[in-house]
């Protein structure tokens, strides 16, 4: 892409772009965040594995491939400015800083506790943030509580409610200095709001909640589908997994809403999965009883397989570890879905039903 | 050596979990009670990594730890979600 190197260029140069949507700007935001979907799950799946073989780790890179597919869009929002990587070294330089300030603030709060006559003075300071950026207020926000002390009740669009429990807390946040590290750690992008249309865009209410749960979800994911796929050697197996899997979602529906999240995840695709995971299960035991053995008798797959009786067995287990993950999950999600709507679940064609669950979200609405 | 401080700092977590075992059950409002149910799995958790250590799977009991941060963390949640809809998820 060296441009020197292009001299029998004379006309101006014009971007790929320009000839088809496959290399627009968007389009390579995305395949970006995807390559670093993938690697940031893939570590994830490294460390928890701990079987390094090559039939475990393509396992993981299956895995891997499927939830950043399904879910790049919920580790990284489309936010409009380019050098976004370079937030997680600095994230990583603040942590350290981060720490010596826990320290300090926990020596004092034990001389607080010591000290024979009481010097609290609890109050409640509201703190207005130059910060605009939903992911630079929530690590603000986790900032202030982790700090001994100190603890973020609200947040109302740039306001924070923090309680404080004596006047030196107080007035150690209100020097802003914590602030000013964030914004440095967030510089690109600390005062743009994020530009996605989904149900995952940051709003005002319950922007903490939602902003955890969004970064949290993929790596849950990983990890219900590592404990279907180390079944065998970790306790855990197809209906933990799919538990977990299961909860994935029970989180999306607590944190946005459960009408946003039937549209992504729909009833139509439970009563698919599940019945595919009854289909899985099903059909490999009526293979192995095809193929003269009994129902479930894995190393009859041998036949097809060709990798001798004990690896046929485990990778036996494996498809059946599989398919019941798939219909429990499908099956908890359902059951989780009967019982939230209890039972008068509104026709998705009438918008006006649907929005009863948004709209009370603030809670004095009835 | 080692052993005897994992098996005392779960003892004492143990101990530790019973004031708030007291504010669960006696906690005036709803919120106390969540409250402490939430640092009673917070120890639990801690307890089931040092269990891990005394039986010499620690890999097995963090799997088992990290599912049951989840779930506290969605129960939290959930409960409080309940509450701030007034009986709606």
């Amino acid at each position: 892409m060296d441009k020197k190197s292009t001299t029998y260029r004379t006309y101006p140069y014009t971007p790929l772009t320009a000839y088809h949507p496959i290399f627009s700007q968007r389009r390579i935001e995305q395949v970006r965040h995807l390559l670093l979907a993938f690697i940031l799950l893939f570590l994830f799946w490294l460390l928890l594995s701990g079987h390094y073989d090559l039939f475990h780790v393509s396992i993981g890179i299956f895995c891997c491939m499927l939830i950043s597919y399904t879910s790049s869009d919920f580790l990284f929002l489309h936010i409009g400015a380019d050098d976004t990587h370079l937030i997680l070294p600095r994230l990583t330089m603040y942590l350290p800083w981060l720490f010596y300030q826990i320290m300090l603030s926990n020596l004092h709060l034990v001389k607080l506790v010591f000290s024979p006559i009481s010097r609290l003075n609890p109050r409640i300071i509201p703190y207005q943030t130059k910060l605009t950026n939903g992911l630079a207020l929530v690590t603000f926000a986790n900032s202030i509580t982790l700090t001994p002390g100190t603890i973020t009740i609200e947040l109302e669009e740039n306001t924070f409610y923090v309680h404080a429990i004596d006047s030196k807390a107080a007035n150690d946040l209100l020097t802003g200095d914590m602030e000013n590290h964030i914004e440095k750690v967030f510089l690109p992008i600390a005062h743009l709001k994020e530009r996605s249309k989904t149900m995952l865009a940051a709003e005002a209410n319950n922007l903490i909640v939602k902003t955890v749960i969004r970064l949290f979800t993929p790596f849950i994911q990983i990890y219900g589908l590592y404990v279907i796929a180390h079944g065998h050697y970790s306790p855990g197996g197809g209906f933990q997994g799919g538990v977990i899997l299961a909860a994935s979602v029970i989180l999306l529906v607590l944190a946005f809403g459960l009408h946003k999240t039937m549209t992504k995840f729909t009833e139509k695709l439970t009563v698919m999965l599940c019945s595919t995971g009854v289909l899985i299960y099903g059909g490999i035991g009526l293979l192995c009883l095809l193929l003269g053995g009994n129902f479930l008798d894995y190393q009859k797959l041998d036949i097809f397989l060709k990798v001798g009786a004990p690896a046929a067995r485990s990778l036996g287990i494996l498809g059946i570890e599989l398919g019941i993950g798939i219909a429990v999950m499908a099956c908890m999600i359902s059951i989780f879905y009967d019982i939230a709507t209890g039972g008068d679940f509104p026709e998705q064609d009438d918008p006006s039903a649907n929005d009863v669950v948004d709209n009370n979200s603030s809670g004095d609405e009835r | 050596m080692m052993e005897n401080f994992f098996l005392g700092a779960a003892l004492f977590l143990c101990l530790l979990v019973l004031p708030c075992l007291y504010r669960a059950i006696v906690g005036p409002t709803i919120i106390d009670r969540m409250v402490a149910i939430g640092a009673i799995g917070t120890k639990t958790l801690v307890i089931l990594v040092l269990m891990g250590f005394l039986y010499e799977r620690v890999a097995m009991f963090i799997d088992i730890s990290i599912v049951y941060a989840l779930l506290n963390f969605i129960s939290t949640l959930a409960a409080a979600r309940y509450f701030e809809m007034k009986g709606d998820i």
